[in-house]
């Protein structure tokens, strides 16, 4: 039933929800004066990626069955999960430096980030 | 007198020749490490130690010079008892080789020390004089703030001047030449406080340059000639040490050493021309002439000359050599037209004067010629050219000293002319006598600067004549002894100079009677009113200095006193040279010059007869010049009468000409100086200011100012703008695979 109602994968589509992602994400980083908001930014960058993985593997494994080869897709899923774990790592690593800086400075805003260019 | 030097030879420690051959370094060793210590620590010495050093220096190069000449000449005792032939075929010299010291392709270039009799005449004279003339100068110098630097480079010039004296070759010679001329220059500009000293010294500096050049280009065309720049064959091959002339079937050959040097190569030369082997040398002798075997193993077919001037004879090159290394006895020796800088280098203190520009480093160019003469004997030519030059130069100084008004002026254009009158010796022949004449110049020039010196420093440091006058009671010692130094100067007979010059003289009339050559009479008469003309100034300077009334101002007259000890005892010994130096040692240059000086001269071919008249109207000739310029001065100077008035030379041309030094310096000034510093002017306005400066090093600068002026804009310290480089980079990179990949295929 649920299935029925879900619609047909379609690989393109999902590219293509992927780049938007990855392109809010690459405008968040560049345009955004606050590195809070930029390293969610590169979560969604990230995560943009994550998304190709996965679809690319999705479409793997729709290959596959009409192939009967089992183990295809496998790879695509496996980095979608290392991923997500070294972006956990990447998040708790941004988040304290940024709350050290913000301690040191009261500013988390990047136009003031500028002691080594003065 | 003989045996007492012998016995006074035998009390000292001498006689190893090898030890004292050895040990010939020290010589100019003990200079240069007083020159080492005044200089780098002469702050730290109080006056009194900075003086004992330098002269210790001295005394200890004077010291040890002495017992090497000792050595020197008892060796030569030893062996006159002998067999003769065995006293031939041995030069009588110190030599000694230190190592090799350039070595470029097939030439090479020791560096070693000879002392043979002609080098130990000259640093008799060198240490010698050099160690009175620091006793002196301790006393001079006495108030002066920079006594250890003026020690210092007293000591350097002597290191200098020995290194010139006893180098072995022209390399070594050529480091001394240039050492001394260095020395000059910092000596000259001594007080350069005064931009008209250091100017002096720069002049000084400049004309040598030219000599230099031209010493340079001579040592050169006898590399290329001969191959080596060694005078004699060094001491440590095996075998013949010089040439020798052997008889083998009947046939005379002549033997050169292994290795030999230039004065073996121009001795073999000679013989070879003489047995008539190279009858016409300029025609048939090529460079890198080889003699027949039969002849000579004499061959120069490995030297460069032959492969550069294929078309050359070694006659011509030799004649350019000699012209060549004539430019540079020039300059160094001051003979026109390069004696400009002399007069003034009268800049310097007086002991430099003495010691420097008047004693020793001057004459280091005749001691050059005197050195390579059997190279110079070669060349007819040049030798000519050496007599015109030294005889011109004895005139027209001489003329020019006779209306000058500073006392070490007059001193210093008569050292000119006595340069003029070496010359003149060297250029008919007599090269012994042109180093007699150096070293009884130097007792009595040496004498009349000190005495300069030391009424100058009566004076308060006056120097022009005018305001001289009377100082005959007040400076005794000093007056006596350049009396003494005048009538050496003046020719009076009997006295040191009146030896040599009247020699000089008689030599250049015998030439003329052996060749008949006009120029040769011209050249005496030149001398001879140049002898009357020495004179004549001479005694206007002792007139005008010591007779007559006093006409300082007040305020110097009061201080006039007579020097201390430290200056009058140099002034005495010097004195007593200048009496007895010629009659000493006037044989062992004329009679004795090839038996105990190793110079062979060109002897003049007359007869007995015509000797005697030659001589016989030389000596009335020298005598009338002599006594005449020294009467018809006093008759007019000597009652402090006629004190020189420049104004006369708005009447009279030729006071003109001669008070103004016959325009020289202004000829010089229009035809060199000022089209070179017009020149210089242009090219430093147009091309350095124009295009060096403007547009290829401002121009580079401000592009590159320009460039990254607008490049330091990216660098805009914001963490967003270097996230979107980051991004533009690889969105950048990513295009570029795309591209390779789908689109050039």
């Amino acid at each position: 039933m649920v299935l029925a109602l879900m619609p047909q994968f379609n690989l393109l589509s999902c590219l293509l929800v992927a780049t938007l992602i990855f392109i809010i994400g690459a405008f968040g980083v560049v345009c955004r004066r606050n590195v809070l908001i930029m390293l969610i930014s590169i979560e969604l960058m990230l995560n943009a990626v994550n998304l190709v993985f996965a679809s690319f593997a999705r479409a793997h494994v729709n290959l596959a069955n009409e192939t009967h080869n089992s183990t295809a897709g496998e790879t695509g899923q496996l980095f979608a999960l290392f991923i997500i774990a070294i972006a956990a790592a990447e998040a708790a690593v941004g988040l304290a430096i940024v709350i050290t800086y913000f301690r040191n400075r009261e500013t988390v805003d990047t136009r003031d980030m500028k002691a080594m260019s003065q | 007198m003989h045996g007492l030097i012998d016995t006074l030879f035998h009390l000292l420690p001498i006689g190893d020749r090898s030890f004292y051959e050895r040990s010939l370094f020290l010589i100019p060793l003990f200079p240069f490490i007083g020159f080492l210590l005044n200089g780098l620590f002469g702050s730290k010495f109080s006056k009194k130690e900075s003086s004992w050093i330098g002269i210790l220096g001295a005394f200890a190069a004077f010291t040890w010079a002495f017992l090497c000449v000792a050595t020197l000449n008892v060796g030569t005792g030893a062996k006159e008892g002998m067999s003769a032939s065995l006293s031939e075929d041995t030069r009588n010299a110190l030599h000694v080789v230190y190592g090799t010291w350039i070595h470029v392709g097939d030439f090479s270039c020791s560096f070693g020390m000879l002392l043979d009799p002609l080098s130990s005449v000259m640093i008799m004279i060198v240490t010698g004089i050099g160690t009175l003339i620091h006793i002196y100068s301790a006393g001079y110098m006495a108030h002066d703030e920079g006594l250890a630097r003026f020690f210092a480079y007293l000591n350097l010039f002597l290191f200098a001047m020995i290194l010139l004296v006893l180098g072995d070759n022209l390399i070594v010679l050529f480091v001394g030449w240039e050492g001394v001329g260095l020395c000059s220059y910092l000596l000259i500009g001594f007080w350069y406080e005064d931009s008209k000293n250091a100017a002096a010294g720069m002049k000084a500096f400049v004309v040598n340059r030219i000599g230099d050049l031209g010493f340079l280009l001579g040592i050169f065309t006898l590399i290329a000639v001969f191959g080596t720049v060694n005078f004699v064959a060094s001491p440590k091959r095996v075998g013949v040490h010089h040439v020798t002339k052997q008889t083998c079937l009947e046939q005379e050959k002549v033997e050169v050493p292994r290795g030999a040097g230039l004065l073996d190569y121009a001795e073999a030369l000679r013989l070879l021309r003489k047995n008539g082997n190279i009858t016409e040398e300029r025609a048939s002798a090529p460079l890198g002439f080889k003699a027949p075997e039969n002849i000579s193993n004499l061959d120069l077919s490995h030297t460069m000359g032959s492969k550069i001037f294929t078309e050359w004879s070694i006659g011509m090159a030799l004649t350019l050599a000699c012209a060549l290394l004539f430019v540079g006895a020039m300059g160094k020796s001051a003979q026109i037209p390069l004696y400009v800088w002399l007069p003034d280098a009268m800049a310097g203190p007086t002991p430099v004067s003495a010691l420097i520009h008047a004693a020793t480093m001057v004459t280091a160019g005749v001691y050059m010629v005197c050195r390579l003469h059997s190279i110079f004997s070669l060349s007819e030519e040049v030798l000519r050219m050496v007599a015109i030059v030294g005889g011109c130069t004895s005139l027209f100084s001489a003329l020019i000293g006779l209306t000058q008004l500073d006392i070490k002026k007059v001193l210093a254009y008569s050292t000119v002319s006595q340069l003029g009158y070496m010359f003149l010796g060297l250029g008919v022949g007599a090269f012994s006598l042109g180093i007699f004449h150096v070293l009884t110049h130097a007792f009595f020039k040496a004498l009349l600067f000190l005495g300069a010196g030391s009424v100058i420093h009566a004076m308060s440091g006056e120097q022009d004549m005018r305001y001289m006058g009377g100082l005959r009671s007040k400076l005794p010692k000093t007056f006596w002894t350049m009396v003494i130094g005048g009538v050496a100067l003046a020719g009076v007979p009997g006295f040191a100079g009146w030896w040599s010059k009247d020699e000089i003289l008689a030599e250049t009339l015998l030439r003329y009677g052996d060749s008949h050559q006009t120029i040769y009479l011209v050249l005496y008469i030149f001398a001879a009113v140049g002898a009357f003309c020495t004179a004549f100034y001479t005694c206007r300077l002792i007139c005008l200095t010591f007779l007559g009334e006093n006409r300082a101002k007040d305020e110097v007259k009061a201080h006039i006193h007579e020097s201390p000890p430290s200056m009058t005892i140099p002034l005495i010994v010097l004195a007593a040279f200048s009496v007895v130096g010629g009659v000493i040692w006037h044989v062992a240059f004329t009679a004795g010059a090839e038996s105990q000086l190793g110079i062979r001269n060109i002897e003049a071919v007359v007869s007995a007869e015509e000797h005697h008249h030659i001589h016989l109207i030389n000596t009335a000739a020298t005598l009338m010049a002599a006594f005449g310029g020294i009467g018809l001065a006093f008759f007019r100077y000597g009652k402090g009468k006629n004190i020189p008035d420049p104004e006369r030379a708005k009447t009279n041309i030729f006071y003109r000409l001669s008070l103004n030094k016959f325009y020289v310096d202004e000829t010089y000034n229009a035809l060199i100086i000022m089209p070179f510093t017009i020149i210089s002017e242009l090219t430093h306005w147009v091309v350095d200011v124009g295009i060096i400066d403007s547009i290829v090093v401002r121009g580079t600068a401000k592009m590159v100012s320009a460039f990254s002026g607008q490049l330091r804009r990216v660098q805009t310290g914001l963490l967003n703008s270097y996230a979107s480089f980051m991004m533009y980079g690889a969105a950048g990179v990513l295009f570029y695979l795309l591209a390779k990949a789908y689109l050039i295929k």
